[in-house]
Formats: structure tokens, C-alpha cells, sequence
């Protein structure tokens, strides 16, 4: 009996080794990633932009631009979540996998209220503009626009917490004000507390 | 000493009963009419519990557009319903590997007996073959 308990000792120590508290590297998406149940986590964003990029790729949405590839602006993503985020998180990875497929480009001198990502190639493309006798706009206009909302929902029972963030995306039609596609994501996480791996 | 071990499987027994689920009965067409373009695939195993566990069914592939389209579907082959995570990667003509800027292990649940297909879309036209990883997360 005093073997088995001092195996047993022994046993917990080496786990709790292998499982210590040194820092190291993991995957960013991968299962030993850190997941939180009342924040959006690292590889929540990267599984909620890559399901969207699937399904806009699928949907064949941007192969029926007329100007290839086609250009899209980042209008409004709305946080309506508990936690400060940068939706950069899940636009920035979504305008990346596009803009590698070859289907879409995204204009940096258009957005939001006259404001342009990057102010330097806005002046610069309208002074382009100006100076060959223009209306001193400048740069291609986009033919989409992607808008969207973030939603969290959370519910306990017990002491269990279940939060659902809804990832929701709107391509619209600039000439047609359309929405020509439309995606939500949701993502549940269930549990008591913070994990270590999922 | 022997009620208390009596009593811990009691209570082994009541919380495993609470968190497990039924398995599931399927009910599909005897001749279907879809016609999908089977792949030959090759497994390689080394965790042979998942293996036992969860059987392929079929690998199919179709275009959209430009782009390779690919749905792999399983069965799990037991009762208890399992949690597994896949990650797909993308292999171009010259046999590089597409380096995706979202980077994703899915997790997808399946419960007992039920046949699950999970598919992707390839990130570029170039691609032309790929290769779907699988793990169990519970």
C-alpha cells in the first residue's frame, strides 16, 4: 500500500513537471492553446475567419465581380461583445486569405467616414488625380463592402458558464446595395473556468 | 471499506450516465441520387484508438470555380460520442504546402454511430492535392 501511494506521489510530481508553468511556444490554433470562457480567444478568431473565407471562396460571390480581382473596403464591424477587441483580429485575417486566393484585393484609401487606413496613398492618389486633370479622388472605387457585427451571448447553469460568440459578416453590393453574401459564425465554449488546452 | 468503493462507483456510474448522450440512428436514401467524385485516399495511423473509433467513409472532391473543393466523412463506429479536431493543408503542383494566414485545428463533434463530413475550400487555384490531419480532443 505504501509503494502504491509513493508511486502515486511520484506519478502526480512528474505530471505536474511536464505541466509546469515555464513559458513556451504553441500553435495559435492548435488544441494546446489556452481557452477562456469569457473571451474571445486566439484561435476562436482564426477558426471564425477561416470558416468565413471558406464560405466566401465556395459561395462564388467574388468570381462574379466584373473587375477581377474584385475590391472590397472594410465598412463597419459593430463590437456589441463584454470585451474591448480589435475587429482587425477577424478582418484583417479575412482580407489576407482573400487577397492570397487571387479573388480579392482590399483598398486602403477608402473607409469609414472619409477616413482611409492609409492617409499617405489616399493623398497621394488624389494628388495623382489632380495633377492629370481629375476630380482628385484617385485610386480604384470598391465594388464591395464588408461589414459586420460581433454578439456575445452567455448563460450559466450552476456553476457551469456557456459563452457563444457570433461572428456575423455582410458583403455588400456597392452599386446594388445588396448584400450578395452573408455568413454567422457561432463559437461555444462550456465549462467552469479557464483551460489549458481544449 | 468496501461501501465507500461501492458508493465512488455509484457515483462514477451516475456522473458518466449524466454526461454521456445517446447514440444516433441514421436514415438516408437506399439509391442517392448525388454522385460525388470519389478520391482514393491513403491512411497512415498512429493513434490506433481513434482509428478504431472513427471510420472514413469516403473522401470526395469537387471544383468551385477555379477552386479544389474536398469533403472527407466519417463514421463513429461506437456508442460514446467523441470530440475530434481536424486541420487541413494544401499542396501545390510543385509539392509545396500552402501557408494559410488562418492556420486552424476545427473541433467537430460526433456522437455514437453518426456520419459526419467535414469539408474545405482550397486558399488559392494553384492547389491541386491535399492532406486532412485528425486528433481526438477528449
Amino acid at each position: 500500500m505504501k509503494t502504491v501511494s509513493l508511486l502515486l506521489s511520484v506519478g502526480s510530481l512528474t505530471l505536474l513537471a511536464g505541466c509546469g508553468g515555464g513559458a513556451k511556444y504553441v500553435d495559435s490554433a492548435g488544441p494546446n492553446t489556452i481557452v477562456s470562457m469569457d473571451r474571445i480567444d486566439i484561435q476562436d478568431w482564426n477558426r471564425a475567419a477561416d470558416q468565413m473565407v471558406q464560405n466566401l471562396l465556395a459561395s462564388g460571390v467574388l468570381d462574379r465581380s466584373e473587375r477581377q480581382p474584385a475590391v472590397l473596403a472594410v465598412s463597419r464591424i459593430v463590437n456589441n461583445t463584454s470585451q474591448q477587441v480589435d475587429t482587425n483580429l477577424l478582418t484583417k485575417k479575412i482580407r489576407v486569405a482573400l487577397n492570397q486566393s487571387g479573388k480579392a484585393v482590399t483598398t486602403t484609401t477608402v473607409g469609414l467616414g472619409g477616413t482611409a487606413e492609409d492617409p499617405l496613398a489616399k493623398d497621394q492618389a488624389a494628388y495623382d488625380s489632380f495633377k492629370s486633370g481629375g476630380d482628385g479622388t484617385g485610386g480604384v472605387q470598391p465594388g464591395y463592402s464588408l461589414s459586420g457585427r460581433l454578439i456575445e451571448t452567455y448563460i450559466t447553469s450552476g456553476s457551469t458558464k456557456q459563452t457563444t460568440f457570433s461572428f456575423q459578416l455582410s458583403l455588400t453590393e456597392i452599386a446594388t446595395g445588396l448584400a450578395v453574401w452573408e455568413d454567422e459564425v457561432d463559437i461555444t465554449k462550456q465549462g467552469k473556468k479557464n483551460s489549458v488546452g481544449w | 471499506m468496501k461501501t465507500l468503493s461501492s458508493l465512488s462507483l455509484l457515483l462514477v456510474l451516475l456522473i458518466a450516465a449524466g454526461c454521456s448522450s445517446s447514440p444516433v440512428n441514421t436514415i438516408d436514401k437506399k439509391n442517392p441520387n448525388a454522385t460525388p467524385t470519389i478520391v482514393d485516399s491513403r491512411v497512415n495511423i498512429y493513434d490506433n484508438n481513434l482509428a478504431k473509433r472513427l471510420s472514413l467513409v469516403s473522401v470526395n472532391e469537387a471544383q468551385v470555380g477555379d477552386l479544389l473543393q474536398v469533403q472527407v466523412t466519417f463514421q463513429n463506429v461506437q456508442v460514446k460520442p467523441r470530440t475530434f479536431a481536424y486541420q487541413f493543408q494544401w499542396v501545390q503542383q510543385n509539392g509545396m504546402v500552402v501557408t494559410s494566414p488562418t492556420p486552424v485545428w476545427t473541433p467537430s463533434h460526433v456522437e455514437g454511430g453518426q456520419t459526419v463530413s467535414v469539408s474545405a475550400v482550397a486558399p488559392k487555384p494553384s492547389v491541386v492535392d491535399f492532406r486532412i490531419s485528425l486528433r481526438e480532443i477528449d
